[in-house]
């Protein structure tokens, strides 16, 4: 595992920084949240585009794999919605 | 039971090697339970706001006892809880709400001194805390506490009364409360350093040619004494149930990714799927979010 994990560190690194700059970017705008769920939704599309790219370059990208990360995204706005207008009432 | 979970949560030859949380319908399936869950709650706010909304326990009477009880810790003297000071919270909230803005002063203008001076407190020193999105007044006191310039205010010798409001509302697109604390003090204090204290920890000395006081109507009266028991509490607060509820789902994928990737690379299954890891590091991402989102912010 972690082998596999040395393997693509670089990949882990890069996509550390672009979360570690979107928790930045949302902290930033607390508690407006319109702009929380619209840059959440924007740092997911981010992460499907990261996710393609990262398997293309490694040769491993399938129609199965861009399905997986792009449910994986839409569960991630899902909740977010689930608790902006549910919870709060966005 | 027992298999259902192990085929929920591990992989297995009778999930094809893949916890049955991750298949790709089992997730449309979460999807599509959150999304329809967020148009019910919502519709259940607006037609039935008796079950569910937002409340707080926070009362002025909590957050007096809890200031009053960290000024005795700092050897200062308690605050008294003052009519004006509360009407002029209660005033500056509500043009929060109705005006739409986060931030001490209003967008029109408005300081919070204006609204000290309307409602008849003729100040030499003066402050304001901001807080919304708590719950507990303990939790109020404790962010305050913990911020250099709202800790200063809190423990300021120059203040001898203190006015607050616990308003719900909807602000900057939320349904929050809100909660105002207004210091103030109409004595000059004896120390020499407070005028230079009173800049440093924000707050307004007033000047010799301040307007006079005043008079004070019924209504103004009746305004102060307004608290948010008069609000029927909702069962079930909104904000705390969904980000519960959101912070309970994504642990359990988190747990689940994490047992898929020991439990494949222990069998050493090949699989086509994505990375565990990255959709680690994204719900690890979502989990820190709903934390901070949940928390109150203070100005």
């Amino acid at each position: 595992m972690f082998k596999k994990i040395n393997e693509h560190v670089i990949y882990y690194i890069s996509l550390i920084i672009i979360f570690a700059l979107g928790l930045f970017l949302i902290s930033s705008v607390l508690p407006n949240k319109q702009l929380e769920m619209l840059y959440f939704i924007i740092l997911a599309v981010i992460y499907v585009v990261w996710g393609i790219l990262h398997h293309f370059i490694n040769h491993e990208l399938s129609s199965k794999i861009v399905v997986e990360y792009t449910l994986i995204a839409t569960l991630g706005v899902a909740i977010m919605f689930f608790l902006l207008k549910g919870g709060y009432g966005l | 039971m027992k298999d259902f979970l192990h085929r929920l949560f591990l992989p297995h030859i009778s999930n094809n090697y893949r916890a049955k949380l991750l298949h790709h319908k089992t997730i449309i399936a979460v999807i599509a339970v959150f999304f329809f869950s967020s148009f019910s709650m919502s519709a259940i706010r607006t037609g039935f706001p008796s079950v569910l909304g937002t409340f707080s326990d926070i009362t002025s009477q909590q957050l007096l006892l809890l200031t009053n009880q960290f000024r005795q810790q700092n050897g200062l003297h308690p605050l008294q809880l003052n009519q004006n000071l509360s009407e002029a919270a209660l005033n500056k909230a509500n043009n929060m709400f109705s005006e739409d803005y986060w931030a001490h002063d209003s967008p029109d203008g408005k300081t919070p001194w204006d609204f000290i001076k309307a409602a008849g407190y003729n100040y030499v020193y003066a402050g304001e805390n901001l807080a919304r999105g708590f719950t507990t007044a303990q939790s109020v006191v404790d962010a305050w506490m913990a911020s250099p310039e709202h800790r200063a205010n809190m423990l300021s010798p120059n203040y001898t009364n203190v006015g607050y409001a616990v308003e719900t509302g909807k602000l900057t697109g939320e349904d929050t409360v809100l909660v105002v604390e207004m210091f103030g003090s109409t004595t000059l204090a004896a120390s020499p350093g407070n005028e230079l204290a009173a800049k440093a920890q924000k707050e307004t000395k007033s000047t010799a040619t301040q307007s006079p006081a005043k008079p004070q109507s019924e209504q103004q009266v009746l305004n102060a004494n307004k608290t948010p028991v008069a609000v029927a509490k909702p069962l079930v607060n909104s904000a705390s149930f969904s980000s519960n509820i959101a912070a309970i789902v994504v642990a359990l994928f988190i747990f689940t990714l994490i047992l898929d990737m020991v439990v494949i690379e222990r069998k050493k299954v090949v699989r086509l799927v994505g990375h565990n890891m990255d959709h680690l590091f994204f719900l690890t991402l979502l989990l820190i979010l709903i934390g901070l989102i949940a928390r109150g912010a203070i100005i």
